[in-house]
């Protein structure tokens, strides 16, 4: 498989036709990815945009009342940024050593890393595509989630998309536990890779 | 993406106090006994090696991040400073130019880092650490030196710039004295009052053979790995009790 798919392609060609009221099917996919019961995972994430690459630690730590916790970490023990994501999700930068603004770390970045533990959900909409996979469709304002299942139910790919323009695509690698092995995302809007293997899970 | 400049808050910082250093003060008539002490005893020495425990406390997610590494030092100024455990990341200066490597999806990968030059100083600053010379640090930081009974004590550096207090608020360098020798066995880099990041070196090699390769490739890695002592504790400073 590529490591990534149509980089500097923004266009979103994908049709989901009608959505599809199979509650069996619907329900059988939401209950296989439920948010990860997990206390606390670290990632191993490399980031890459044009020819340039670092490499970072990435925490996620939940809290009793359903918030998250997150930090990046450089390899010379530097925090690149920690945030909190409150049980709304809503997002708070607590702080960061890069000069970009908040809503770009926590669109870009932290959204990306978060993607399991913002899996779909009941307002989303049900699709049997036309290559016999699944898709959950949650249209949220001007940003719709996509959430695509082989026919086997399994989840591989996560897309953000706005209107007819794809922000974002994520490829994920399933090993049995509830945190993917390997993500990896192509940020087409804002031309990056990342490649997050997840290093341990409590 | 510029931001990779200024992700890499120590080493980028440490270059920007470096150069507001000129406008500072930077003299001290007399190096503190402790100080002249650690050099004298390092400086019969060519190259050195250690294995370190770092444990990175991120107070907002109240976690301890923990690594295991290596240091390998060779004089004038080659260093390899590696991770090897829960991540394997590499960072090699030969005294000319830095390498970064990061271990990823079972090979080691070069990585083209726009940080390297900010990188290279925090190498070549790890370096004269190792030397016990700690010159260049009087012109980025006050430096203090508190005295222990057992002869050894804590070199603390604070930094003259307001702009790198932001983000080192301190760091600690803990001297042990042993007979007639002195060696760091423990720095801690306080990013704030609650952040920190604790190296504790153990298993100090000096003027070993260094495995061919340590200061140029990855590939080194085992072979540097193999000159300690394999142990069951990783950590024998673990019952000391930090210094505030």
């Amino acid at each position: 498989m590529a490591l990534f798919l149509g980089g500097s392609g923004c266009a979103y060609q994908q049709s989901f036709g009608e959505p599809i009221d199979d509650v069996a099917r619907r329900a059988a996919l939401l209950q296989a990815y439920p948010r990860p019961n997990v206390s606390q995972a670290v990632f191993r994430t490399l980031i890459r945009w044009g020819k340039r690459e670092v490499s970072l630690t990435e925490v996620v730590k939940t809290s009793p009342d359903g918030g998250l916790s997150v930090a990046g970490v450089t390899d010379i023990s530097s925090t690149l940024y920690a945030a909190q994501i409150d049980p709304n999700g809503r997002g708070h930068i607590i702080n960061k050593s890069i000069p970009f603004s908040n809503r770009w770390l926590l669109d870009g970045l932290i959204a990306e890393l978060l993607i399991p533990w913002n899996g779909p959900n009941e307002t989303c909409r049900l699709h049997r595509q036309a290559d016999n996979t699944w898709a959950f469709v949650c249209q949220e304002q001007r940003i719709a989630r996509v959430f695509i299942f082989d026919g086997a139910g399994s989840w591989q790919q996560f897309h953000r998309v706005k209107g007819s323009r794809l922000l974002s695509r994520a490829f994920l690698e399933w090993d049995g536990q509830p945190i993917p092995k390997i993500m990896r995302v192509d940020n087409t809007a804002e031309r990056y890779q990342v490649v997050r293997e997840r290093v341990s899970v409590q | 993406m510029q931001w990779v400049y200024a992700s890499l808050v120590s080493a980028v910082l440490i270059v920007t106090a470096h150069a507001d250093a000129s406008k500072g003060p930077s003299d001290s008539p007399q190096p503190p006994q402790l100080l002249r002490l650690l050099r004298e005893s390092r400086a019969p020495y060519h190259t050195f090696a250690t294995r370190f425990h770092q444990r990175k406390h991120l107070d907002i997610l109240n976690v301890d991040l923990e690594s295991e590494g290596m240091i390998f030092f060779r004089r004038p100024g080659s260093v390899r400073y590696e991770i090897v455990s829960p991540v394997r990341s590499l960072m090699i200066y030969d005294g000319k130019k830095v390498r970064c490597y990061a271990f990823s999806e079972g090979k080691w990968k070069l990585l083209n880092n726009p940080g390297a030059t900010a990188i290279g100083q925090v190498l070549r600053q790890i370096g004269r650490w190792i030397q016990g010379d700690f010159d260049a640090d009087r012109k980025m930081f006050e430096i203090g030196v508190v005295s222990s009974e057992d002869g050894g004590g804590c070199i603390h550096l604070v930094p003259r710039s307001e702009a790198l207090t932001q983000f080192i608020r301190r760091i600690e360098i803990y001297v042990r004295k042993t007979s007639d020798d002195y060696w760091v066995n423990r720095i801690i880099i306080r990013e704030s009052e609650a952040d920190m990041t604790d190296m504790r070196f153990r298993q100090e090699l000096r003027d070993q053979p260094i495995p061919e390769g340590t200061f140029s490739s990855p590939e080194a890695s085992d072979a540097c790995q193999a000159m300690f002592v394999q142990e069951k504790s990783p950590d024998p400073n673990e019952t000391e009790k930090p210094k505030s």
